[in-house]
């Protein structure tokens, strides 16, 4: 099939403001990703064009974009996904939102890195070993509560979705908030007191209004809005 | 501010999908329905502080073009109202997490079952009002004068 | 993690609460708005719907104040409609304007207005004589 492809560019050394790359693909199959395109462009027709990828198999998180105007990432993103016909696809590639733009489609992540880091995202249990030097001990329901959260890739497309973290970068965001959960409601870890803490501070959980971009853009598929709100209850309740 | 217009126009690009939506349409509803409320509040507080104003502001209420926007307002309670449950209940209920999309389209659906018929009520009770003040020889599209409500003053 | 078993495996763990402004605020708006959702649509369906707008006079105002169940239920409604849209106003405020120390003046005019609003309107209500207007 064809496609056509509209891509956000910006080069700060040259480039007053960003601007609309305009690419058209020959011999496109439905099966190829949004990356593989991309690629493409790069490869045959501009080679200026800046992005970040690594895997390019959706576990390193590396290249989530906004892809006709909904955050995915571009290496798990069908073309067949992203249109109904199946001659021609019109395609839409921009930075994530809420981070500033380095060159093209890479944005400074050290933000949202920041964010990461300010929750304790480490195992902490300053306890004795068991007796046998071995595992610490879990059921396999307590082990369940928490095991939506371990799936995160911090490819940020889940906190680059959310209107609050747009209007203002201070507030942590939901993958920063979804690694703490991860944490919190691990039975084995004894760091819960420090991580409610800064999740419950002014620019933590209680500036989600439940708007749920988040969940729909994370590609692991994690419930994101429900972890969310599973800390909002503990900081309500006082039990996790 | 440039950054505030950016965040604006970026909000109401972004494709999200219903809970984006219905995120909007809370916040805007409450807006209008904070700026009707603090005008309402200290306007009908003259019930008792300055009754002739109070009482003319009864009757500038009554102007086709101000009482659209009552309905307006109407609107904003529903919506702002449904919606502010189905938040709070998505919040104490994680668990429920897979309705949430229904939800948000139940609440759509439940604010124009009870809007449409009111909004068709109160329209229809402008239109009576005007049509009555006309065939009184008077008319609906005039503001009554502040002095016609001095019998108020206390 | 539905059935009863599970959550008599499931560990839980308890621990101290520490609230501040922001947890209060969130459970204030929550709270505040199913009382609304009581009152303020009840008040919207009285005043528009079961009474016609037609006969909204200040006559119509003193005859529902003559008697101290609805001068209540107003002065409540007020107590939770203000707070519960001024902290709405406040959060939208917080979101876009990022300087520190204008949050700050923000913050407390909203405040002083809530309080002001508050006072005012309800010594309006409670002190309104319906004799007058009859």
């Amino acid at each position: 099939m064809k496609v056509d492809l509209r891509v956000r560019r910006f080069n700060p050394e040259k480039d007053q403001k960003p601007w609309w790359g305009e690419y058209t693909l020959e011999k496109v199959r439905a099966t190829d990703t949004v990356l593989d395109l991309l690629h493409r462009i790069k490869w045959e027709q501009d080679g200026t064009l800046t992005l970040r990828r690594s895997c390019a198999h959706g576990v390193c998180g590396s290249d989530a974009l906004r892809i006709n105007g909904a955050n995915m990432l571009a290496c798990k993103t069908l073309v067949t996904r992203l249109t109904k016909d199946n001659n021609y696809a019109r395609i839409q590639v921009e930075p994530i939102l809420g981070m500033q733009i380095i060159k093209d489609l890479v944005v400074d992540m050290e933000p949202f890195f920041d964010h990461y880091r300010s929750v304790m995202p480490y195992f902490v249990n300053d306890n004795p070993l068991p007796a046998n030097g071995r595992e610490r001990l879990q059921s396999q329901e307590d082990r369940a509560r928490f095991d939506d959260t371990t799936k995160c890739i911090l490819c940020a497309a889940c906190t680059s979705s959310c209107p609050s973290f747009w209007a203002n970068e201070k507030y942590i965001g939901p993958a920063a908030i979804v690694q703490a959960h991860r944490f919190i409601f691990d039975t084995r870890d004894e760091a819960f007191e420090e991580r409610l803490e800064v999740v419950g501070d002014t620019f933590g959980v209680w500036r989600c209004r439940t708007n749920f971009n988040c969940s729909n853009a994370c590609p692991r598929e994690i419930e994101v809005t429900r972890a969310i709100a599973e800390v909002k209850m503990a900081l309500t309740t006082g039990k996790i | 501010m440039s950054s505030l217009i950016l965040t604006i126009r970026e909000s109401l690009r972004y494709r999200g999908r219903s809970g984006h939506v219905s995120w909007m349409a809370h916040r805007v509803s409450g807006i209008a329905i904070l700026t009707f409320l603090v005008i309402h509040v200290w306007d009908t507080a003259n019930a008792h502080f300055w009754p002739q104003a109070y009482a003319w502001s009864v009757a500038f209420f009554k102007y086709p073009l101000v009482a659209v926007g009552e309905l307006v307002i109407m609107a904003a309670v529903l919506y702002h109202a449904f919606n502010g449950i189905r938040i709070t209940i998505l919040d104490f209920k994680p668990e429920w997490w897979m309705h949430q999309q229904r939800s948000a389209t139940i609440v759509w659906a439940i604010f124009l079952v009870l809007f449409i018929p009111i909004a068709i009520y109160m329209f229809s009770g402008i239109v009576g009002h005007c049509s009555e003040l006309a065939a009184h020889g008077s008319t609906c599209w005039q503001i009554p004068p502040f002095s016609d409500f001095a019998k108020y003053a206390n | 993690m539905a059935a009863a078993t599970s959550s008599q495996k499931i560990t839980v763990r308890k621990f101290q609460v520490h609230s501040n402004f922001e947890r209060f605020a969130y459970l204030f708006m929550r709270m505040s708005g199913v009382g609304l959702l009581i009152l303020a649509v009840g008040h919207m369906l009285i005043q528009h719907v079961l009474n016609s707008s037609a006969n909204l006079t200040i006559e119509f105002v003193a005859a529902q104040w003559n008697s101290w169940g609805w001068k209540v239920y107003d002065i409540l409604l007020l107590w939770l409609a203000i707070p519960h849209g001024i902290n709405g106003l406040r959060n939208i405020l917080e979101d876009y304007i990022h300087n520190p120390t204008t949050v700050k003046l923000i913050n407390r005019l909203l405040a002083l207005f809530v309080v002001a609003t508050v006072i005012w309107a309800t010594i309006g209500m409670a002190l309104f004589d319906a004799s007058k207007f009859q």
